[in-house]
This record gives C-alpha cells, sequence and structure tokens, in this order.
C-alpha cells in the first residue's frame, strides 16, 4: 500500500514537472504562445501543407499557427492584437499567436530563440539589429520570394535600398518610420512661446537659456529629462552628430568623429546639467520608462525628446497643453542629427517552412498595406511607411494634430540615415558608459573621449570579424 | 518442483532488481531535471569555453578566452571585486543578523510561529519583480525612506543613484531575506541543552559569555553550513543587480553575473561567458576548500576529544 501510494505520488511529481516547465515570466511580459517548442521541431506548426485558395471559397481550409511577436506600449498591443482579431475573423483557418512585451530584454530573447530555432514565424526588430542579424545567416527569409504576395512598390525606394535590401535580399521591412521632435509642456513654458504657442527656441543655447530661467524661477522644474538610453540618442548623439555631419559609426566599421569632436560634444552636453537644464541625472536614471516619472508626470518638465510616435503614449493620461517643435542646433550646425528612419522593421524566419513563410507574407501585406488595418493601427509605430497605408490615415483623419506636425517637422530638417551598426548593443554600451563617466564626473570630457574612442574600436574590430 | 525452484528465484531475482532500483524511480523526477537542467549545462559549458561561439558559430579557440579574461578583460576585474566586496560585507551581515534574530525568538515562550512568519516572507518573495519595485520604492530620492527621514528632520540622500551609496544599499538586500539562515539557527539552537545554559548562569556567566562560550561552539556546525551556503548563493545574485540598478550608476553595482549575462545574451559572446563563468565556479570551490580547511579550527562537533 505504502509503495502504491509513493508510486502514485511519483507519478503526480513528474506531471507537475512537466506542468510547471515554464517559468515565471520577467517584468511586463505576456506571452500566449504555447510553451517554447523543442528544437528541433517545427515551431507553431499544425498545418498539413496545403495553402487556402482564396478565390475558391468552397476549398477546404486547412488550419495554420504563426507566432508573431513584437514590443511596445500598451496603446501599440491594443491596436497590433485588434488588427490581429480581425484578420483572424476574415480569414478561418489562420491563427495567430500574439507574443508581445516590452522592449526591455527583447533582443537577447530574440536572439536566444533565433539560435535555437525557435523564434516565432515573423517578428518586430529594431532596425539597429538588422545588420548583425543578417550577417548570422540565419535569421531572416528573403522576401523577395513573395513578391507575388508582398507589394514592394508602397514603400519608397530610397528607404527599399538603405535599409531593407542587402545583397539583394529583402531583408525586413518597415513597418513606418519615425523621427526624434521635441514635445514640450505648453503650459509649463507658456512664458517662452509666442502668442500661438509656439516654443522660441532654435538653438541649442536657446534651449539651456529656457532650463536656466525655468529652473530659477521654479526649482522644482526642469527643462527636460530622459532615460539613460534618452540622454544617449536624443541628446548626446545629436550634439555629435550636428558637429562633424557624419554617423558616429561608419558601415565600414570606422568611426564618423575624432577626440576633439566628442570632447566638444561632451562639454555641450555637460552643461545641460550644469546648466539645471534637465533633471539631475541621479535622480532621472531610476526611471526606465518617462511615464513612471513623477516630474514628467506633474508637469514640471519643461519638454521631452522623443521618437514622434510615441508622443500620444506619453502624453496619455495627461491633462496638460503640449506643442512639437524640433531639434535644437547649434547655430553653425546643418544637420539636425535626430534619428529619421524606419526604426520598426519586420522580417520573416528563415527557418520556418514554406508554407508558414507564405502565410506570414500574406498576412504582412493586409498588416502594412490595407487601409483597414492601416485605420485599426493608426500610428502605433510610426508613420506608416507603405505609401497605401499612410493615404489611409490621412483620408480617415487618424494623424493626430500633435503628430502630423511632428512628422512635419521630422521631415522638414535634414537628417542622416542611420548608421547599420550605431545602435548595436554592446556599441551603445561603450558610450553610455562614458556618458556616465562624463555625467559623474570621473573623468574629464578629453580623457572620456579618448578612452571610449579606443573601447569603441576594439569592439568595432570584433564585430568586423 | 524443478519449475517451483525456478519460479522462485526468478521472483526473487525480480525482487532484488526491484528493492535496487525502486529508488530511481522514485526519485527521477529530480534526477530528470538534475541531468538535463544541470549536468548538461554543466558539461557544455565547460566545452563552450574552450570556443567562440557567437549563438550561430563555432570554432575551437583554445585557451583564448581564458587568457582575455585575465589580461585584457577590464570588466572582469571590475566586476569580479564589487561582487566580492559586496559578498564579503553582506553574507556576515545576514548571518549576524539571522543568528541575533534567532537567539531572540529561542527566548521567546509563545506567539512564535508569528514571528516566524515574519521574518520567513522576505525570503518567500525571493529576488523578484515585485522585489525590485519595492526596493526602488523605497530608496529613491522621494521614496518611503527619505520621506520618513525628512518626518524626524534629516535630508536623505539619493540612494540609488548616487554611485558612492548605491552598493551599500544594496548590501542590505540579502540582510532583509535572512529568514532561510534564520529558521536553521532556531532549529540548531533547540539543540543546546538547556542544563548546561541553567548550570553557566548560575556560576554566574553573563549572557554574552554564554552566548560565545556554550552556544556558539555548538551550533558552530549550523553556522559554518549556513556561512558557506550563503557565500555560495550571494556571491552568484544576479536579479536584484539587473532589475533595480541595471549594474549602474556607471557600473557601481556591476556584479559579477551581471556581466556575464550581458557578455552572453547582449553581446552574443556565449564561449567567453562560459569560460567567465566557469571562472567562477573555481573561485567557489577554491574558496569552499579554503573555508573547509579553516574550520578545524572553530568548528566544534562534538565528537572530538
Amino acid at each position: 500500500m505504502k509503495r502504491k501510494l509513493a508510486l502514485i505520488m511519483a507519478m503526480v511529481m513528474v506531471l507537475a514537472l512537466a506542468g510547471c516547465g515554464r517559468s515565471q515570466d520577467s517584468s511586463g511580459e505576456v506571452t500566449q504562445s504555447a510553451q517554447e517548442s523543442n528544437p528541433s521541431q517545427d515551431v507553431g506548426s499544425q498545418d498539413t501543407g496545403q495553402i487556402q485558395d482564396e478565390s475558391e471559397s468552397g476549398e477546404e481550409v486547412i488550419p495554420i499557427t504563426l507566432r508573431f511577436s513584437w514590443w511596445g506600449g500598451d496603446a501599440r498591443h491594443e491596436a497590433t492584437l485588434e488588427a490581429i482579431r480581425v484578420y483572424e475573423e476574415a480569414n478561418p483557418g489562420v491563427k495567430i499567436e500574439a507574443e508581445y512585451s516590452s522592449y526591455s530584454g527583447y533582443y537577447e530573447k530574440l536572439v536566444t530563440q533565433l539560435s535555437s530555432n525557435s523564434a516565432p514565424d515573423f517578428y518586430q526588430v529594431d532596425q539597429g539589429w538588422v545588420a548583425e542579424l543578417s550577417k548570422t545567416g540565419n535569421a531572416f527569409a528573403d522576401m523577395s520570394a513573395y513578391g507575388d504576395i508582398l507589394d514592394f512598390a508602397t514603400f519608397p525606394d530610397t528607404m527599399m535600398t538603405d535599409y531593407c535590401t542587402i545583397n539583394g535580399e529583402v531583408m525586413v521591412l518597415p513597418f513606418g518610420y519615425n523621427g526624434t521632435v521635441f514635445l514640450y509642456n505648453k503650459t509649463l513654458l507658456a512664458d517662452w512661446c509666442d502668442e500661438n504657442g509656439n516654443l522660441q527656441m532654435e538653438t541649442w543655447e536657446d534651449f539651456m537659456r529656457i532650463g536656466e530661467e525655468l529652473h530659477a524661477r521654479d526649482p522644482e522644474s526642469y527643462m527636460t529629462t530622459a532615460v539613460t538610453d534618452g540622454y544617449l540618442r536624443y541628446i548626446l548623439k545629436p550634439m555629435l552628430e550636428q558637429i562633424t555631419e557624419k554617423i558616429d559609426i561608419q558601415d565600414d566599421f570606422t568611426l564618423g568623429f575624432d577626440q576633439e569632436q566628442m570632447t566638444q560634444a561632451f562639454d555641450s552636453f555637460l552643461e545641460i546639467f550644469n546648466r539645471n537644464t534637465s533633471q539631475p541625472y541621479e535622480e532621472a536614471l531610476l526611471y526606465d520608462s518617462l511615464q513612471n516619472n513623477p516630474l514628467w508626470l506633474n508637469g514640471k518638465v519643461g519638454g521631452i525628446f522623443l521618437f514622434f510616435s510615441n508622443i500620444d503614449t506619453e502624453i496619455a493620461g495627461l491633462t496638460y497643453d503640449y506643442g512639437v517643435t524640433g531639434m535644437p542646433m547649434f547655430e553653425d550646425a546643418v544637420l539636425s542629427g535626430q534619428e529619421c528612419c524606419p526604426s520598426l522593421m519586420v522580417a520573416i524566419n528563415k527557418n520556418v517552412d514554406e508554407e508558414h513563410q507564405k502565410a506570414a507574407a500574406r498576412f504582412l501585406e493586409w498588416f502594412l498595406n490595407s487601409e483597414e488595418a492601416s485605420r485599426i493601427l493608426g500610428t502605433v509605430r510610426g508613420v506608416p511607411a507603405s505609401e497605401k497605408a499612410l493615404d489611409a490615415l490621412k483620408q480617415n483623419d487618424m494623424l493626430s494634430d500633435l503628430m502630423a506636425k511632428g512628422i512635419e517637422i521630422s521631415n522638414d530638417t535634414l537628417s542622416l540615415k542611420n548608421g547599420a551598426y550605431e545602435l548595436n548593443s554592446t556599441v551603445k554600451a561603450v558610450f553610455v558608459e562614458y556618458m556616465e563617466k562624463v555625467i559623474y564626473k570621473v573623468s574629464d570630457p578629453d580623457k572620456a573621449s579618448k578612452e571610449m574612442i579606443t573601447n569603441l574600436e576594439k569592439v568595432l574590430g570584433e564585430l568586423n570579424k | 518442483m524443478h519449475k517451483m525452484q525456478e519460479k522462485q528465484r526468478y521472483l526473487m531475482k525480480k525482487r532484488h532488481f526491484k528493492d535496487k532500483y525502486q529508488g530511481y524511480l522514485y526519485i527521477s523526477p529530480w534526477l530528470i531535471g538534475f541531468l538535463i537542467l544541470t549536468l548538461y549545462p554543466f558539461v557544455v559549458s565547460f566545452m563552450y569555453s574552450f570556443t567562440d561561439y557567437d549563438m550561430f558559430r563555432m570554432d575551437f579557440v583554445g585557451l583564448k578566452n581564458y587568457i582575455d579574461i585575465f589580461t585584457t578583460d577590464n570588466l572582469f576585474l571590475l566586476s569580479l571585486s564589487k561582487t566580492i566586496l559586496y559578498t564579503v560585507v553582506s553574507v556576515p551581515l545576514k548571518i549576524s543578523m539571522a543568528m541575533l534574530v534567532a537567539v531572540l525568538l529561542n527566548k521567546l515562550a509563545r506567539g512564535r510561529a508569528v514571528y516566524y512568519i515574519i521574518f520567513y516572507l522576505p525570503s518567500v518573495l525571493g529576488s523578484s519583480v515585485a522585489l525590485a519595485i519595492l526596493w526602488k520604492y523605497i530608496f529613491k530620492k522621494d521614496g518611503l525612506l527619505n520621506l520618513l527621514l525628512e518626518a524626524v528632520g534629516i535630508t536623505g540622500s539619493n540612494w540609488l543613484g548616487d554611485p558612492k551609496l548605491v552598493l551599500y544599499v544594496m548590501m542590505l538586500l540579502p540582510l532583509w531575506q535572512m529568514g532561510a539562515p534564520m529558521v536553521i539557527f532556531l532549529a540548531a539552537l533547540k539543540n543546546v541543552p538547556a542544563d548546561l545554559v541553567e548550570a553557566a548562569r548560575i556560576d554566574g556567566a553573563g549572557k554574552i559569555k554564554i552566548f560565545f562560550r556554550i552556544t556558539f561552539p555548538i551550533i558552530s556546525p549550523i553556522v559554518f553550513f549556513n556561512m558557506l551556503m550563503q557565500t555560495i548563493e550571494i556571491i552568484q545574485i544576479f536579479t536584484p543587480a539587473y532589475l533595480i540598478t541595471k549594474g549602474g550608476p556607471m557600473k557601481e553595482t556591476y556584479l559579477y553575473s551581471l556581466y556575464l549575462y550581458d557578455t552572453a545574451f547582449r553581446d552574443s559572446k556565449i564561449g567567453y561567458a562560459s569560460a567567465l563563468s566557469w571562472i567562477l565556479f573555481t573561485i567557489i570551490i577554491g574558496f569552499t576548500l579554503v573555508f573547509f580547511k579553516l574550520s578545524n579550527k572553530w568548528v566544534f562537533y562534538g565528537d572530538e576529544q
């Protein structure tokens, strides 16, 4: 009897172990996908071979399941899930499993999935990862093979050649494009706006001056704040680019700046802290998003730099009056240094079978180019790169005023195409390390520039292998 | 007759077989888990450490990873020294705290269960996201701690944002989770013969003397066990550094395991990271051996002459 009981308990334990296989998900992640599949098996596949022929409605439908992963905020998740629901209704037999999360940790997870052959059928990628991932030869399916399903003509030619096509193969497609703008609180900065509410700010000097005056008037307020990544991408890097008129990491793995230029950029960058224009870095860095930063939520921040696609997310729930303007520039600068490019791309997994790739292509064609999808998705991934989708938005009056203004400003300013390795994670980490050393005054700008350049060259040397 | 003997022999063999291997069946869930999730990665990571595996390609590079780590890697020394400092401070602190609370609770006649629960609860939370949020909430510049300090007129610092303070604030985290060693100490304290303590008290020994001369030697094996286990655990600590400060500011809390994670998953250098993990393993083994040797000096097992 005892033995039988023990045997039963052992069985229960085995079952419990199998059932509790999935460990607790990390922050922000909600996954609706099935348990991570065995590396040797095909992913999420239930199909038995034949594709549904859409022209013959009487044809038997073979079910197929696709996995789609992306990152974003709530607005993007809701809109995308709604789009998926609509597509599934219109295409019975197609089931799309959504795997969405926040940006943090997404890249690490994707790389791990790709290396263990368990990545989703199609997935969102950051423009900065495309070069690195396509080099592995293991991540992206060549979408030009599906030219009969996907309409590439709706995307601007330069966008396709500059960002999507590598060695003649279409690796990724752009969801939309984005640009950096300055979103400001009209109420707080009323004294520095003209009668129409336009912020009178053109140069970095204007920016700092307003910051000083604002902070002097109300010691709790600051002109701007950001997260660590934001300080780098929206302030330091643009400053550098405005000085050098080149992208910082060239595509041939050399640097687009020298020590003197970097020192100059660091010097200007430090001003925003020295002149109380920005919230002290030690305080700002604790918040991983501005939506958690009480200063921003309480309307004590003059404005923030961001991609215009995130405007609606950042002001959600806040009741202040907002305006949009372009990046401040140095007096003699020609380029804005802003990032204006397709930041979010989508790729089809090279390792899934052709049926899944085709089905993914079909979904993407609808998602990217149809009016229906465009109306559901709006601008959650920036301005649609597809001409058809953009037209649909304009016709349906779906661009918010701020967003439309942001697009206009971004398009009007001159900026450079992003380098393939500028946003590489390892490269970014080096930038952040020295940026912080300068902020905390551990290193003076000159010394920091020199060391950073040495470090970057080492990292780029390794990437170049 | 012959058949009966055969049948008996067969049944006996079956019984022997059963007796011998039944145990394995019952521990099979754990055993399978151990083989797949612990032993296999253990062996494979050792192999990886001699390659330049980057999640996609793998080439044998011999000792290159190890040489690079010791000669050209600044972050290795930085993170290792931070981790050792962290361990050296927080482990004794945690053990002492656990001991103190255990001793106090031991004196309690009734109502112990409530205190067990209260002190053990933080350990249950483990190193989770909830913990990270809580810690940030308490220690940020406008957080709970500073609020309380201001109520008594002290201006609190930026506990998590100031590079000089942050590592020490993070050292308090293991301290907060001292429930586990505490419970073990409590059990050990029960084994201290009450009459011995009584006799000492009658002889006029003070509480402290009693503790150090009687109680501590008797529970010293447990102290040894706890110190060893806690050191092994804390030297590998990852989640708080990753979730609360992400190694910042300025890499002040860039613990070894966080460096390992970044190397493996952000930089995709699995081979290099495997070498890092084996170096950590060697350090832990080394420490354990030394600690065992030293233990002869102060651990009293009660069975020596």
